[in-house]
């Protein structure tokens, strides 16, 4: 089996991050090592903070690619490939609408005419760095132009190298006799997602209509309807055109209705949302300073992407729904089991907390020693899990670097998931845990980080399983990889 | 094996290592005695054995105390909760000394009680040898708790060769 992630806009990207952590957490449905998750995104806003967030997250993920954690482990056992160039825009940088649609051609024609009709002057002046600024007429404009009719008749993007590379390695997986799993993610009612969900399902289709009509490849989506609401300053509307978050139940009404009538071109949909919109403290029209704080609905999109590649082809038509049973708040228990595909399944606590506490460790435990270790600030025989598996290993790697990376983001993630909701709860990991640096953490709580579970895997005894340093398969585990694999084990619950 | 039951073997392992050293002792000595303890109307090697015979079990109990306290603090009585404060070298040292100290003072008021055990300073060296270098410092290398193991001093070149990774 192969994976696929397209994020399509801001919304796809914390989608993406969600995703990003779940299967550095062992969560993909794949045997260990033996799967690929290939991650492209689609954003005309390519320095979204959103964005680039995920981005850095899933750059360390494809680092640690390299460590050597060995076999037997749900750790890392997902391979993570970028792809090339793994932005793609639909605009190119300082275009306007009307650059776009080459409006100067069709000025004065009847052409012409009906498009100043559909478009005002300012949409069609703005320029679109910042993306579509939650206007999906504007998105679905530019996506039409990008994809034009083949010589078949086939809807196709021509000479884009992250299209090329992105269906070419679908057809080397389809011809080595892998299913292809491609999962899109984007908003309904903001700019680039809903232009692009619709469009980019009908494009692979069409790209892929060989695969997909032989059942080798099926396309899944996980729609973000409404969840949030921001209300921009005087100085925010001075500044140009920006998304409007009023609109948002009409352009989702909109978008439902067109995906209720016309083929959507997916084989199966999630549409995730929220009854009660969480109010954004900080308006951005985009750009960097567009970095919203992960929340509940993205964790749910990522889950629903797991659903999708853990689905059997043959498993016929079906509607389900999920909900949460606590008005006030999101438990573990509202959490569905990941099917696996060698036909088991694992639960999601069990996994996310034996890798926050992973992350947790790493951090608090290791981190700091390796640090003070490399300025000859403190003796080695105090540790002796470094003089195990680390002395004589070079610390000042990339490898390290990004894992140091990667664990910061993932706690900042952990952090703001749990203060996602401004009416609810979100009770997955205990909030006493948290010191005021997300990553850091309150050594008498570590057992108890996740919620509702004592897992016996105190600071104390973490620090015994390390210095005593029995790896369950020590076979191709070597470095810095053998470290994180013991440790990781080592965070297993008794 | 679970942590506790190989801590509880190892424990057993130093109180017989002990009772091996207090036996050495006993004959080593029995061996010195005959140098120092003369040819007067008192002087006889198996009186003097059989003062000196609780001597040894004395120490050989405070060694094996210790050492094995040294352990079970390992194991069970320090906690660690951040990556400051461990290793507890000081802690080892403190307590290695403190038994080579009793090596030297216990004899010597030993002998304040019993009066007809004649005493020479190489009974305290057999005792420092024996109980703090053979007795201490080798049980703690092997057996003190792996979260400790290279607190001893010199047990990482040992105890590297047992089981190191790297």
């Amino acid at each position: 089996m192969s994976y696929y992630f397209i994020s399509i806009g801001g919304s796809g990207a914390k989608v993406m991050e969600s995703l990003t952590h779940l299967c550095a957490a062992g969560l993909m449905p794949n045997k260990e090592k033996m799967s690929d998750l290939y991650v492209m995104a689609i954003d005309p806003d390519i320095g979204n903070g959103n964005l680039k967030r995920s981005s850095t997250a899933l750059h360390c993920l494809n680092e640690f690619q390299s460590l050597d954690i060995g076999r037997g482990t749900s750790l890392f056992k997902t391979n993570v490939k970028l792809s090339r160039p793994f932005i793609w825009s639909p605009t190119e940088a300082d275009m306007n609408l009307d650059d776009i649609m080459s409006y100067q051609a069709y000025r004065g024609t009847s052409i012409g005419n009906l498009y100043e009709v559909l478009y005002t002057q300012e949409e069609r002046s703005t320029m679109l760095n910042e993306g579509f600024r939650g206007r999906p007429a504007i998105g679905a404009a530019v996506m039409a132009k990008k994809a034009g009719l083949d010589k078949s008749n086939n809807l196709n993007i021509a000479n884009e190298q992250a299209w090329d590379n992105l269906i070419h390695a679908i057809q080397q997986d389809v011809k080595n006799g892998q299913e292809a799993k491609i999962f899109l993610a984007g908003s309904v009612f903001g700019g680039t997602g809903a232009a692009g969900v619709p469009t980019v399902a009908r494009l692979l289709r069409s790209m892929l209509k060989e695969y997909i009509d032989a059942g080798t490849a099926r396309i899944g989506g996980a729609l973000i309807l409404p969840f949030f609401s921001f209300t921009p300053t005087e100085q925010d509307k001075a500044a140009g055109m920006y998304a409007s978050s009023e609109n948002f139940l009409t352009n989702t009404k909109a978008a439902l209705k067109y995906y209720a009538m016309k083929d959507s071109g997916y084989d199966a949909m999630y549409f995730i949302g929220d009854s009660q919109l969480t109010a954004v403290d900080k308006f951005s029209i985009g750009a960097a300073s567009q970095n919203n704080d992960a929340h509940i609905v993205d964790f749910y999109g990522a889950l629903a992407a797991l659903d999708f590649y853990s689905e059997k082809a043959d498993s016929g038509q079906q509607c389900s729904y999920i909900s949460h049973m606590a008005d006030d708040r999101f438990s573990w228990n509202d959490l569905p089991d990941i099917k696996l595909e060698d036909g088991g399944e694992v639960r999601i606590k069990d996994a996310i907390a034996q890798f926050a506490r992973f992350i947790f460790a790493y951090v608090h435990l290791v981190k700091p020693v390796l640090s003070d270790l490399a300025s000859g600030k403190i003796k080695d025989y105090k540790y002796p899990w470094f003089r195990d598996f680390l002395a004589g290993l070079s610390i000042d790697t990339t490898e390290v670097r990004s894992f140091e990376a990667y664990a910061e983001s993932f706690a900042t993630w952990l952090d703001q998931l749990e203060h996602s909701g401004n009416n609810r709860r979100v009770e997955f990991i205990n909030p006493n845990a948290f010191t005021s640096q997300p990553a850091d953490v309150v050594p008498e709580h570590f057992a108890t980080l996740a919620v509702d579970e004592d897992s016996k895997v105190t600071m104390n005894e973490l620090w015994h399983r390390l210095c005593e340093g029995k790896l369950q398969d020590e076979e191709y585990t070597r470095g810095f990889g053998r470290f994180l694999r013991l440790l990781y084990d080592s965070c297993a619950k008794v | 094996m679970s942590r506790n039951a190989r801590m509880g073997l190892y424990m057993l392992g130093i109180v017989v290592w002990m009772g091996i050293l207090g036996l050495i002792a006993y004959e080593a000595g029995s061996l010195a005695a005959h140098s120092f303890i003369g040819t007067g109307v008192n002087a006889s090697l198996q009186k003097w054995q059989g003062l000196y015979k609780p001597l040894v079990f004395i120490m050989a109990s405070i060694s094996a105390l210790i050492t094995v306290f040294w352990c079970a603090l390992t194991e069970w009585g320090f906690s660690v909760q951040s990556p400051w404060g461990v290793g507890k070298r000081t802690v080892w040292s403190l307590m290695g000394a403190a038994l080579a100290v009793l090596s030297f003072v216990v004899p010597y008021v030993y002998v304040m009680q019993k009066s007809a055990l004649i005493m020479s300073p190489i009974i305290p060296v057999i005792f420092l040898l024996l109980f703090v270098l053979a007795g201490y410092w080798i049980s703690t290398i092997f057996a003190t708790s792996a979260a400790y193991k290279y607190t001893p001093l010199f047990s990482s070149q040992i105890r590297r060769r047992k089981g190191g990774k790297n």
